[in-house]
């Protein structure tokens, strides 16, 4: 059944259904063929495979598409627009820093001449309304990657707002031009990744690297919204953003609460505002440029020459539940099968000391534990602390609470540490049995500031 | 010559000697029409990085001509028939695209390896066959598309993009030899 000449002239199908261009009966036929032929279905899914690459590799050659419409910008910018930087056609044409190539200098000085014109004059137009958005475009805009930089600024509800500018090559690294002076580079594509910060006033750097870490992507929002799949936009419609007419989509989910503002005529975004409710902060990106050609060295994490370089290393993979509960199991073990007093490094660097030098009150140990083994428990034990303080400083919830003095490892009846995350009900609750469970307020009430 | 005060109507509607509509009507034609051009430049050129540089001086040359386009409904043939022309000329004198204004963002990702190799395994296509397949997987992945930008019948798209897409899977798991 399985005749080579009969499957070379199946391959053209087997392409029609891989780009879903076959009916579906003929798909049904040929799927019952394949089921029998090792050779039609190996040429389907070495097609398949071969799919996603092709379109990946597409999709990053579709990226040129923008040039073109930063060319129509050119084209249509008047001589001066209030409330829009007032950069001519012919300056922003001829005198252009990014990637100004003199010897076109002459032809670009023509061009702009011209559209200067034919800009303005649709400019001056009265009337003129701007072009319907929709939200599918915007989106079209921001789903492939395009190196960018934009003003980033923070507000939370406890302290100021901190805004820096943030210059991102690609999803892995980032440049932040902080207020207050310093430099971050950030490159999560080494492994591991590494974090560079400069004080160029003090000549002062900070290399960091991410242990435990490997190439990875850097989250980013506009890319977040890009992939959002359920529920809907609502259309904001028209009006002036940050001194130009923008179209605005506001698109929510449980997490993040976005809203968009794009320039009508190309969809690109002007503005970004991000709500995270549960999270108490709001994030806000303007300024924003596109197709930035940025130079490699502002992504370099190797400090330059004639600074003081301070090294240090950090456990790049955030600490999780299970984490926590580990590391209050090594305390507690150290401590004779009872929770502390109290979470502090102090007491994690004084049980370990106490265990290694064989003085722990229990469980008695034989001999002490190796160095290997005490840094394994420190790391873990640090871990939990570490944990703590994520939840109280990043994810800022209500209440955290530790009650584990004296309570015995192994009790599930008892809590020794709770916390109630932004927008719950219920408490998080981690028992001497290192169980954790919602709980109701209520059902917690007995052992609230005991 | 015709005054255009008409809030809400397409740009793509408007009359092309309107010049007072020539602003919206470019920024259309760059966002309908650019991935088609960008196909035809890359199926026609041979280096994947002039593409891109093609597709520009496409538009700058339609831009500069806008009195030329009569009927905005052939746009697209328009735009095609000056990229085509361009890619001829530019590899007859095989020499950069140059009326590109020069503050625009440079290439995309002009040395990415992927691109070079997909490129390489394109050019090795018929004639016809490559640019059915790079306007197929640039501008939206619908035959339908295709046929209409070409002026070629859709069975005739159907058949060069399958065979183009069997030849395409061939070549690509030869240069991984």
């Amino acid at each position: 059944m399985n005749d080579s000449r009969e499957c070379q002239l199946r391959r053209e199908d087997i392409a029609a259904l891989v780009l879903g261009e076959l009916d579906q009966t003929a798909a049904e036929q040929l799927n019952r063929h394949m089921n029998r032929c090792d050779r039609c279905r190996d040429f389907r899914e070495a097609l398949a495979a071969q799919e996603e690459e092709l379109r990946s590799t597409f999709d990053v050659i579709a990226r040129g598409v923008g040039r073109v419409e930063h060319l129509a910008e050119r084209f249509d910018e008047p001589l001066h627009r209030p409330g829009i930087r007032a950069a001519s056609p012919l300056g922003r044409l001829i005198g252009g820093v990014k990637t100004m190539r003199p010897s076109r200098k002459i032809l670009a000085a023509a061009a702009a001449i011209a559209l200067t014109f034919t800009g303005l004059a649709s400019w001056l137009m009265p009337g003129r309304a701007a072009p319907g958005l929709a939200f599918a475009t915007v989106i079209e805009q921001i789903r492939v990657f395009r190196p960018y930089s934009c003003l980033y600024t923070w507000e939370y509800e406890d302290k100021a707002p901190y805004s820096y500018r943030l210059m991102r090559p690609d999803l892995s690294r980032r440049r932040e031009v902080r207020p207050e002076g310093t430099i971050l580079v950030s490159d999560l594509s080494q492994q591991p990744n590494r974090v560079l910060t400069l004080d160029p006033a003090r000549k002062s750097a900070v290399e960091k690297t991410l242990l435990n870490t490997g190439p990875r992507q850097d989250p980013d929002f506009l890319r977040i919204l890009a992939n959002m799949r359920d529920g809907q936009a609502e259309d904001l419609g028209v009006k002036e953003v940050d001194g130009r007419p923008a179209h605005g989509f506001h698109r929510p989910d449980k997490v993040n609460d976005f809203t968009i503002w794009a320039d009508p005529t190309t969809g690109l975004p002007i503005r970004l505002e991000l709500v995270q409710p549960t999270l108490s902060r709001r994030l806000i990106m303007t300024e924003f440029e596109f197709d930035v050609v940025f130079d490699e060295s502002l992504f370099n994490t190797s400090t330059p020459q004639g600074y003081t370089v301070e090294r240090v290393e950090r456990d790049g993979v955030n600490p999780t539940e299970q984490d926590l509960t580990e590391g209050l199991r090594v305390i507690a073990t150290l401590c004779g099968d009872r929770f502390p007093d109290a979470l502090t490094e102090g007491v994690i660097e004084k049980t370990l000391s106490d265990a290694t030098a064989g003085t722990a009150s229990s469980p008695p140990q034989t001999t002490p534990p190796s160095e290997e083994e005490t840094r394994a428990m420190r790391v873990k034990a640090r871990r939990a602390l570490r944990y703590i303080e994520i939840l109280k400083s990043f994810h800022k919830v209500d209440d955290l609470q530790y009650a584990g003095n004296d309570v015995a490892l192994g009790d599930a009846a008892v809590p020794v540490l709770w916390w109630k995350p932004k927008t719950s009900e219920t408490f998080r609750v981690v028992y001497g049995d290192l169980s954790v469970r919602d709980v109701a307020p209520t059902d917690l009430a007995p052992f609230l500031n005991k | 010559m015709t005054k255009i005060d008409v809030p809400g109507q397409s740009p793509a509607d408007l009359p092309a000697d309107a010049d007072s509509g020539t602003g919206c009507l470019r920024a259309e034609l760059a966002r309908k029409h650019a991935s088609a051009v960008l196909a035809v430049c890359l199926a026609n050129t041979e280096q994947p990085h002039d593409a891109e540089d093609l597709m520009q001086e496409t538009f700058v040359k339609a831009f500069a001509r806008l009195n030329g386009l009569r009927d905005p409904d052939k746009a697209r043939a328009w735009l095609v028939q000056i990229a085509r022309r361009l890619c001829i000329d530019h590899v007859r004198r095989r020499k950069p695209a140059s009326s590109i204004p020069d503050d625009l963002p440079a290439r995309t990702e002009s040395h990415d390896p992927r691109i070079e190799r997909l490129h390489a395994a394109l050019a090795r296509l018929p004639d016809g066959y490559r640019e059915t397949i790079s306007l197929y997987y640039l501008d939206g992945r619908s035959s339908a598309n295709v046929s209409a930008t070409l002026g070629v019948p859709p069975s005739t798209v159907r058949m060069r993009l399958l065979r183009a897409r069997v030849m395409l899977c061939d070549l690509l798991k030869e240069n991984d030899k």
